[in-house]
């Protein structure tokens, strides 16, 4: 609201400048001439006793900057300066509010020097002040539901797509597991080579199912912050057999390699064996999706100093830098992996378990020349 | 000191002249004047600070405020990615009046890290468009805040 220069004018010259007001006559050089006794309390420094005389922008800083364009006005090629809500604190830490006002003395008329004004707006600009705050603290609350939204929107879509694929990845087992006991109860004289055989095949899908419902009881208590692990001294080598061991005769049936190199030596560090047995059967479980025919895997364990460093690899088809970059996140699944055995949590569950032991893990992979994993865990010396 | 509302303007201006935090919010309105000398080795830089009010983005409105202005700082707040239009926006009323006014955009409240929406590469993007230093501050830990104004107080007394 602009309160027109008339107007203010003639109330100047009456001097009967309302409760609200001070005013103040000044040269064209923006010095004060005619003070009203008021306006001194609102000069920068407090203990001013007097302004006449005083140059404009030495006492009211809201204007240093501006003496060109106030001398438009002095020229009377610009008509008004009007900077609105000038905060000041009084001594009791209340905010007031004044909106300070330059026109020409006599408008029309250049070089007659200026009016300054200075009009307590502090009545209603509290109200302005209130309005405001309630806008913006709704606005800021808007912005966190929408934030909020847009999580829980993107959680859905990752939990709808976890259950369809644990369920896939279920159905395999599963169908494999009946079909061939299915197949023996109905024949059960068969040649004994073939049932051992047949039964291994049910044994070794039970693992998968088996470790797949871990992994996903341990996803939901990492999620919780329940999961804890209890590390013993004990031989990096043993999971490594433990695992090796357990798969040979699967890797053998899919016509698999595997190399296994360790060290003659016991390899101790704080462990949780089933863990790295763990960590392991995802790793290879990983590699399985990107292997084709003539597939080969590496396991070796060796030390470096402190550190003990167990290596995995595979000469799968490896990966673009992208999927490495994003290898360890939750659900994250390269391209093309989706119809294909796995849930994203593995490699996920694979860092957690890895760090649960103080270890660090990396991937080295290039496509089309395999990858590998490297972990390294501090070792104990006894 | 311009930007969006709540983007932490007022905070930045008390961290660098009161040297504290308040965590309560009391929007702006209109303008306050802070007053407050930069030492230098031979010279003393007077800056006067202009909090004024942000999400009132009336061009009119902004006027009287930017008047006289020699340069600004402009906040926005990385966890609202909706702060970073302020950037563009006002330093095109800020340099209407002052075409060559330096700039320096304070990327706010860094110590929220892990509620963060903005990335470094678009803000980068947006400090060279504008020709303007870019600094992450926190008025909260008081990060880069002498900084921002340091770098300000040389450039407009350049
Ligand atoms: N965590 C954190 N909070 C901050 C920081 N800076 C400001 N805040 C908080 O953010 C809110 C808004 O800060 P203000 O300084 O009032 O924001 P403003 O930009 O002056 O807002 P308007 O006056 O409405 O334009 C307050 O609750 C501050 O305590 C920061 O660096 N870190
Ligand atoms: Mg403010």
């Amino acid at each position: 609201m602009d309160i027109p220069s008339q107007a203010l004018l003639a109330v100047h010259t009456v001097t009967a400048l309302s409760d609200r007001m001070a005013s103040a006559e000044l040269s064209g050089e923006l010095r004060f001439l005619t003070v009203s006794e008021k306006m001194v309390q609102f000069a920068a420094d407090s203990s001013v006793v007097s302004l006449e005389g005083e140059l404009l922008t030495d006492h009211f800083f809201e204007f240093v900057g501006s003496e060109s364009f106030l001398a438009e006005i002095v020229a009377g090629h610009e008509a008004l300066f009007h900077i609105r809500d000038v905060n000041h604190v009084t001594d009791e830490g209340e905010i007031q509010y004044y909106d300070f006002l330059i026109f020409p003395l006599r408008p029309g008329e250049s070089d007659a020097g200026l009016l300054f004004v200075i009009d307590d707006q502090t009545e209603n600009s509290l109200l302005k002040q209130e309005l405001t705050q309630e806008r913006n603290e709704l606005r800021l609350i808007q912005a966190e539901l929408s934030r909020t939204n847009a999580k829980l929107q993107r959680l859905d879509i990752l939990k709808s797509r976890f259950l369809s694929i644990a369920a896939h990845d279920m159905r395999t087992p599963l169908s494999l597991i009946g079909g061939y006991a299915d197949f023996l109860v109905e024949n059960q004289g068969i040649d004994s080579e073939i049932r051992n055989k047949f039964l291994r095949i049910i044994r070794e899908q039970n693992g998968w199912l088996n470790r797949l419902i871990h992994d996903m009881l341990d996803l939901n208590r990492l999620e919780n912050e329940t999961l804890e692990i209890e590390l013993y001294a004990g031989d990096l080598r043993k999971p490594v057999q433990m695992v090796t061991n357990a798969l040979a005769p699967a890797l053998e049936m899919k016509k698999l390699d595997m190399t296994v190199t360790l060290p003659d030596e016991p390899v101790y560090m704080k462990l949780h064996s089933g863990r790295i047995e763990q960590v392991l059967y995802n790793l290879v479980s990983n590699s399985l999706k990107f292997i084709d025919n003539d597939g080969h895997l590496t396991f070796s364990v060796s030390v470096e100093g402190d550190i003990g460093i167990l290596e995995f690899g595979d000469n799968g088809r490896g990966m673009y830098p992208e999927e490495v970059a994003n290898l360890f996140k939750l659900y994250y699944q390269a391209e093309g992996e989706a119809k294909s055995k796995g849930l994203g949590l593995g490699l996920f569950i694979v860092k957690t378990m890895v760090e649960a032991h103080h270890g660090t893990i990396v991937a080295e992979s290039e496509y089309g020349h395999g990858t590998t994993f490297i972990m390294r865990f501090p070792l104990i010396h006894n | 000191m311009l930007g969006d509302f709540s983007v932490g303007k007022t905070s930045l201006i008390r961290r660098f002249v009161e040297g504290r935090f308040d965590d309560k919010y009391l929007s702006t309105i209109g303008v306050k004047i802070s007053r407050k000398q930069v030492e230098r080795p031979e010279h003393q830089i007077n800056l006067l600070i202009w909090d004024l009010a942000g999400g009132d983005n009336h061009a009119n409105k902004l006027s009287g405020y930017l008047r006289g202005a020699a340069g600004a700082l402009i906040v926005c707040d990385l966890t609202r990615d909706t702060t970073v239009y302020a950037f563009e926006h006002y330093s095109q009323q800020l340099r209407k009046f002052n075409e060559s006014a330096p700039i320096v955009m304070a990327a706010n409240k860094y110590d929220l890290s892990d509620q963060r929406q903005i990335s470094d590469e678009s803000l980068q993007k947006i400090a060279d468009k504008l020709r303007a230093d870019l600094l992450y501050t926190s008025a909260k830990t008081g990060q880069n805040v002498i900084e921002a104004f340091d770098l300000l107080a040389d450039a407009v007394s350049k």
